[in-house]
């Protein structure tokens, strides 16, 4: 009896262990890394994991591509586990994982991926909303604001409708929009508005004028020398429009004084200051939007692009005095000293106290962008320190600031334009056009600087750089990492170079054209699309081949 | 005749000084005072496209502009022995002119036209045209002369 009661003990204790140890002890964790083509990380990836058939796991991987997957409680180690990956705009993929390495409190896997896209609903959708934006804007059917508003919100309206539906139709996610937004870049804008919003008040650009004037001492092309110099000098600090909505007014009264034509002014003005704002980080909108991309520093700009800038300038300054040499000469110097105390009446400091103020907190924002690279901050912070210390020491009024002085259509325009652009490089429209420029380019590094540049330039002449410059920031981050040689800045400073400069091209190239343009047209002198074209086409194709020189020789 | 007035848009370069000639030879014609009229408006060429509102600044410069214009002008009007008067409005050029006549006025307005191109009337907008028809409209007794290149 004895016997069997601890034979049936025995077989009950043996009955229970097993009943335990038929659920696997150690979780089974499965990592790995999921690119696409490019060797570029995809996010929002989903990962399923099977096995026998049998859904055991799901994860996402993140905006780095790594995922981690845990399965717990499987009966056995399967012989293998099939993953599964998924996301809109990618071909579907599966691999077998049928290795697993024992680490002691867990089986592990490691399972790298690259996932191959495909040219589905979404992509020749978001293909359509980008060139329809691309032409509201070009031929100005739309406020460029609303053009690129129509094209973000049409993206994520169909992502969520059309492709709620059918997963093929998925274009961009909310939190992919939000994340393709850079507001390093709409902060740093903003900042810069601001600071320049309260300094202009001061009239210190007009008087710049007036100053320029001064010095020329009656010698018209030395005036227009000097006042190119000054815009140029503006502009690598302050927006091109801005720059030419102060300095337009006051070009034109000394040029009606002097009986000259107003565009022997204006012209070689408006060719400084698209020249003058390719030179700093913070000059044109096309260079903050490379500058924070690839994360180059206002020093890096300055040391790279700054001495080409001030060659092309001085070359321009002569082409000038070969366009407009006879005019200048035509020029009713009689009385220097009665227009130059009319210029002085007119065009004073108004407020000293507040420019004191403002150069000094000036001085402080560009000393911060000098040494950002070395914080490793970002320079929309010290855009926007030295807004707020300017906003708190000159007691202007916020709201009046705010509203006045903040472009908000051209804040939100980027923003939107960031979406449509990040729609396109979500359905792989980007690495396409990646591919294509790569083929074009090959492996030289010399074929890509010429290319990109050249293009640049021309395409800026015709379209807003801006939408240009954005679409083309993962172009020339591909090809920077896949060209031999180019692995450093230089294809960024061709980007920079050719859609900046490029703005000297056509009456269309740039915002100050136009504005300029328009001011000249108030006071009786149209500026014609192909009287801008005679002078800015040569002017941007020498600038063009100085800068490609510049950089081809090392720059 | 004291409600007849002759209005000339002030503009610069070689079509406005023929329309201040065309204004003051109709002045001295008719025995009627002369307004040089300059609109220093800026908002029809920076809301548009640029979204930014009409600057302080800039308006003054352009009003500098105006005032540099007439002051040239003037010299002219003087030698023909014409009464004259000169305006420089910031607001919409067509609310001042609804200030200055009167519907029944049989004022008239000289108008410079700038000669300009398909793409530069697409980039700036804004034709004095429009204007012109508008003045035709609500002026019906307002003649128009239009001085084009």
């Amino acid at each position: 009896m004895k016997k069997l009661i601890i034979i049936a003990s025995v077989f009950y204790l043996f009955l229970i262990l097993s009943s335990t140890s038929s659920a696997l002890s150690l979780p089974i964790q499965i990592n790995g890394k999921i690119v696409n083509a490019h060797n570029t990380p995809i996010g929002s990836v989903e990962i399923t994991a099977f096995s026998g058939g049998k859904k055991i796991a799901k994860t996402t991987s993140t905006d780095s591509g790594f995922y981690e997957m845990r399965i717990d409680n499987l009966p056995a180690l399967p012989a293998s586990i099939k993953l599964s990956f998924y996301k809109a705009s990618y071909k579907k993929q599966s691999i077998s994982i049928d290795k697993f390495y024992n680490e002691g409190n867990l089986y592990s896997a490691f399972k790298n991926t690259s996932l191959v896209r495909t040219a589905g609903p979404a992509f020749w959708i978001a293909l359509a909303i980008l060139i329809i934006m691309y032409v509201l804007i070009t031929f100005e059917i739309f406020h460029r604001t609303l053009a690129a508003t129509i094209g973000a919100v049409l993206a994520l309206f169909l992502s969520y409708t059309l492709g709620a539906l059918n997963p093929n139709y998925f274009i961009i996610s909310f939190d992919e929009a939000m994340k393709a937004i850079d507001l390093n870049v709409i902060f740093l804008l903003m900042g810069m508005m601001i600071i320049v919003g309260i300094m202009k008040k001061t009239g210190v650009f007009q008087w710049l004028t007036y100053i320029s004037y001064k010095m020329s001492k009656g010698k018209v092309f030395r005036l227009a020398a000097i006042l190119m110099i000054v815009t140029a000098i503006t502009s690598a600090f302050l927006d091109n429009v801005t720059t030419m909505l102060l300095l337009t007014p006051v070009s034109i009264e000394i040029a009606l004084v002097l009986k000259i034509n107003p565009f022997s002014l204006l012209i070689p003005e408006v060719m400084a200051s698209n020249a003058g704002g390719t030179a700093t980080l913070i000059g044109d909108p096309p260079n903050i939007l490379i500058g924070s991309y690839a994360h180059l520093t206002f020093n890096q700009f300055l040391i790279n692009l700054t001495p080409v800038i001030v060659i092309i300038t001085i070359a321009t300054i002569l082409i000038m005095k070969l366009v407009y040499g006879k005019e200048y000469k035509k020029a009713a110097i009689g009385n220097v000293d009665e227009l130059l105390a009319k210029l002085k009446r007119e065009y004073k400091i108004t407020d000293m106290k507040l420019l004191k103020k403002s150069l000094w907190v000036l001085g402080f924002v560009v000393l911060l962008f000098i040494t950002h690279g070395a914080l490793h901050m970002e320079p929309s912070i010290a855009a926007l320190l030295g807004a707020t210390i300017l906003l708190v020491i000159s007691g202007a009024d916020v709201v009046e600031i705010l509203e006045k002085e903040v472009e908000w259509p051209t804040l939100i325009f980027f923003m939107m334009l960031f979406i449509v652009v990040g729609a396109a490089e979500q359905t792989g429209i980007i690495q396409l056009l990646a591919d294509m420029v790569k083929q074009l380019a090959g492996t030289s590094r010399v074929a890509a600087i010429i290319l990109i540049i050249w293009v640049s330039a021309f395409a800026s002449a015709i379209i807003d750089n801006i939408p240009f410059t954005a679409t083309m920031l993962p172009v020339v981050a591909y090809l920077a990492e896949t060209i031999p040689g180019a692995n450093g800045a230089i294809l960024w400073w061709a980007l920079s170079l050719g859609a900046c400069l490029g703005g000297n091209g056509t009456l269309i190239g740039a915002s100050a054209n136009v504005v300029t343009a328009g001011l000249a047209e108030k006071a009786g002198y149209p500026l014609r699309f192909i009287e801008f074209f005679k002078v800015g086409m040569p002017v941007m194709i020498v600038s063009i081949i100085i800068a490609t020189v510049w950089l081809l020789i090392g720059g | 005749m004291d409600n007849q007035i002759v209005i000339c848009i002030v503009k610069g370069g070689k079509i406005g000084e023929k329309a201040v000639e065309k204004a003051i030879g109709i002045a001295k014609e008719n025995s009627m005072k002369l307004i040089f009229l300059f609109s220093s408006d800026t908002d029809d060429i920076l809301s548009g496209n640029f979204g930014i509102s009409s600057d302080d600044i800039t308006s003054r410069g352009i009003e500098n502009i105006g005032k540099t214009l007439i002051s040239q002008f003037k010299d002219k009007a003087e030698n023909s022995g014409v009464k004259y008067s000169s305006k420089i409005v910031g607001g919409d050029l067509l609310d001042e002119l609804r200030k200055m006549i009167k519907r029944d006025d049989k004022s008239i307005f000289v108008v410079p036209r700038l000669e300009r191109g398909p793409i530069e009337k697409f980039l700036i907008g804004n034709s004095i045209d429009e204007y012109i028809d508008k003045l035709k409209k609500e002026f019906p007794l307002l003649k128009i002369y239009i001085v084009d290149g």
